[in-house]
């Protein structure tokens, strides 16, 4: 018995102090690994925007280049134009360089917004969401200047959903000359 | 008594070792820290690039526009430069022409309808755009775009430059 009382043991200020230790480093390591989890997240959703935003304008700004005159093959688009844009600004119509009929489109998808891209040839109707249903598409708008050579400016609002704090929130905008001389 | 000081003769830490490893600890810490801030902070440049990047290329369009008019227009035809002398403007989709740039112009504004002009704006945003025309020879021009922004007192630039020719 005398023997085993003279093990040596912790005091009750050792046991607190180093209980105190350990919680805060635990602690403050969760807190820097949410962070990085947090930060992660933030960078995920800003790159799914940026990423479909791009897209987007890589696909118009092809098709809206090559777009031609219309010869009365595009019944919505008025003859001897190439674009026509309707009153709300919002559908922008042409024919492309393969004889399609195309309109883009913001179109409801429960509740959120995507852009659609209709194509008709030969009467037969081609479309489809080119955007994810992760991103919500706030606002497209276009602007037609037909004096001259014609200009379409287009205007985009979009972010990521869930979250608040991981919106990241865009706005775009570019003009895009036709390259289609007569 | 005599039994205490003796257990009391216990190695403990010197405060330098505990200096140590405190700094040892906080240098680990504030590394990981920066990292996510720095993190957070190319998310935002990123961002702020691809819209710049967009922006420029609306200036670059603008001029191209007023090129192709040139070409289009008449009888009588225009020369394709009309209008696009050397200089340093600023444009919008809504101006038909290059305006004469001051410094300070060029500043980009909000319009009523979410667009961004120059002139007619409701509130300035952070994008700043000048657009300059420089003659190579009598058929061809070098027009850079130049998009600039600030960000946490930072400015930031994006320039593009691309080559207009009197050939159709």
């Amino acid at each position: 018995m005398i023997g085993v009382k003279e093990k040596k043991g912790f005091s009750l200020m050792e046991v607190m102090v180093s209980v105190l230790l350990f919680v805060v480093i635990i602690m403050s390591a969760t807190e820097i690994f949410r962070l990085v989890i947090e930060g992660q997240r933030n960078a995920i959703a800003s790159q799914n925007v940026q990423e479909s935003l791009k897209y987007f304008f890589e696909v118009i700004g092809k098709e809206i280049r090559m777009a031609k005159r219309d010869n009365g093959k595009c019944v919505d688009v008025p003859d001897d134009k190439i674009f026509m844009l309707n009153a709300g600004a919002n559908v922008l119509k042409f024919r492309n360089f393969y004889d399609e009929c195309v309109a883009y489109y913001l179109e409801t998808d429960g509740d959120n917004q995507r852009f659609k891209i209709e194509r008709t040839k030969d009467g037969v109707l081609a479309s489809g969401f080119i955007s994810p249903d992760k991103i919500r598409i706030e606002s497209l708008d276009f602007a037609l200047d037909e004096t001259g050579q014609p200009l379409v400016t287009i205007n985009i609002k979009a972010y990521a959903l869930g979250e608040n704090r991981f919106k990241s929130e865009m706005e775009i905008q570019t003009s895009i000359s036709s390259r289609y001389y007569q | 008594m005599i039994k205490q000081l003796k257990t009391n003769n216990k190695k403990g830490f010197t405060l330098v070792e505990i200096i140590a490893v405190l700094f040892v600890i906080s240098v680990g810490l504030l590394g990981v820290l920066s990292l996510i801030i720095q993190n957070i902070q190319s998310q935002n440049l990123n961002k702020n690039n691809i819209a710049a990047y967009q922006l420029a290329q609306e200036g670059l369009e603008l001029v191209r526009k007023v090129r192709d008019t040139n070409w289009v227009s008449g009888p009588p035809v225009q020369a394709w430069d009309k209008d696009l002398d050397d200089g340093l403007y600023y444009m919008d989709f809504k101006d038909s022409i290059p305006q004469t740039a001051n410094s300070g112009d060029g500043g980009l504004y909000k319009d009523a309808n979410g667009f961004y002009v120059n002139t007619g704006g409701i509130a300035l945003t952070n994008f700043t755009r000048t657009i300059s025309i420089k003659h190579l020879g009598a058929r061809s021009m070098r027009v850079y775009a130049h998009v600039s922004w600030t960000d946490r007192d930072k400015t930031f630039n994006y320039d593009l430059e691309t080559l207009l020719y009197d050939w159709r």
